[in-house]
């Protein structure tokens, strides 16, 4: 009967115990971001979370590591990285890195043999990542980042060109594409990397996909870089001038030349 | 005595006929100016001549032009010319 007694008391207490134990609060982390692998990389990096036993990595909302460190390289292109604290059973708020490309379709750009003024033959990424058609005018111009060339390409019908190529200079910039190998805009989610064989004049072919590699200090990659994609929809015309539509994916994060889509 | 001084007169005169600068070099005979004149008249005929090729040059010029390069139209108002025939460059 007293061995029932102090049993029965541990087993009290131990519920008490268990039902008494205090709810941990934990805070978001507070994460920062910097690229690096030359473009690969995304590093993530946090304070230590109070309470936290560990952290919980994401990648487009599924769970793709758990670290108790404060960083974390993240390889794998995703859309969006996210981070949460943990403890026990509890967690915290979700901190996410957008890593989204900013997507323009349907740009309708000419070559620059068209002597139409009304008929842009530039392609111009505006600070919020749309891209625009732009019209070259008369050199210099700093918004252009490039410019589709059937006036004298070097190879093929119509060349997307980098703004340095032109005598003279449109800008310094030393921009340059690559073809992804690849007809489908999605598939193309990871832009190659620099030394890879990107050329500052690309012949352009019906259908296929470019990496683009916006490098504004033409001096290899560095984080003031942009990457992007584009897929030409369209090339109309049996000669010179020729008219192109494309689509284009910008990734906004300097130097990160993930580009996932949708 | 009087023929001693006849003939230093004469060497006199003789003395100051030669001392006078030459005349003759700035005359033109007529034999010179006749053939400056063809000179010109031939050179006038070679400027025309060159004048000549120089005109059938810029015919076939134009005529190649038109010939190979007419689906090149001329770069549009405003400089939108092209990037030139180098190769570009790898990054």
């Amino acid at each position: 009967m007293k061995k029932l007694l102090t049993l029965s008391i541990l087993l009290v207490a131990f519920i008490l115990w268990m039902g008494c134990e205090k709810e941990v609060t934990l805070t978001a982390p507070d994460v920062d971001y910097t690229v690096t692998d030359n473009g690969g990389t995304l590093r993530l990096e946090w304070a230590e979370v109070a309470d936290a036993d560990g952290y919980i990595i994401y990648a487009d909302d599924e769970v793709v590591d758990t670290v108790d460190v404060t960083s974390y390289d993240a390889t794998i292109p995703a859309k969006v990285y996210g981070v949460q604290a943990y403890a026990g059973d509890n967690t915290s708020d979700i901190t996410e890195i957008d890593c989204t490309p900013v997507v323009t379709q349907n740009i309708v750009v000419y070559g620059n043999s068209d002597p139409d003024p009304n008929h842009p033959s530039g392609l111009k990424f505006n600070t919020d990542g749309t891209a625009s058609a732009i019209s070259l005018g008369t050199p210099p111009n700093p918004d252009v980042d490039f410019y589709f060339n059937d006036y004298n390409p070097y190879q093929g019908s119509i060349e997307l060109t980098s703004p340095d190529e032109h005598s003279p200079v449109y800008n310094d910039e030393e921009n340059a594409g690559k073809d992804a190998g690849t007809t489908n805009f999605d598939d193309a989610d990871n832009a190659d990397a620099p030394g890879s064989g990107y050329l500052t004049k690309v012949p352009l072919n019906n259908g296929a996909v470019y990496y683009l590699w916006i490098d504004p200090n033409a001096n290899g990659w560095d984080t003031q870089d942009h990457y992007g994609k584009m897929k030409v929809v369209n090339i109309s015309g049996t000669s010179a001038p020729y008219t192109v539509t494309i689509n284009v994916a910008y990734q906004k994060i300097p130097g990160l030349r993930w580009c996932v889509t949708p | 005595m009087k023929r001693l001084a006849t003939l230093l007169i004469i060497a006199i005169a003789l003395a100051v006929i030669g001392c006078q600068p030459q005349q003759q070099a700035n005359v033109v005979t007529t034999e010179q100016l006749d053939a400056a004149k063809a000179e010109i008249s031939a050179l006038k005929t070679q400027v025309t001549n060159l004048q000549t090729a120089l005109d059938s040059l810029t015919a076939n010029y134009n005529a190649h032009l038109d010939k190979y390069h007419k689906g090149a139209p001329k770069p549009p108002a405003g400089g939108g010319g092209g990037g030139g025939t180098k190769p570009p460059t790898q990054k």
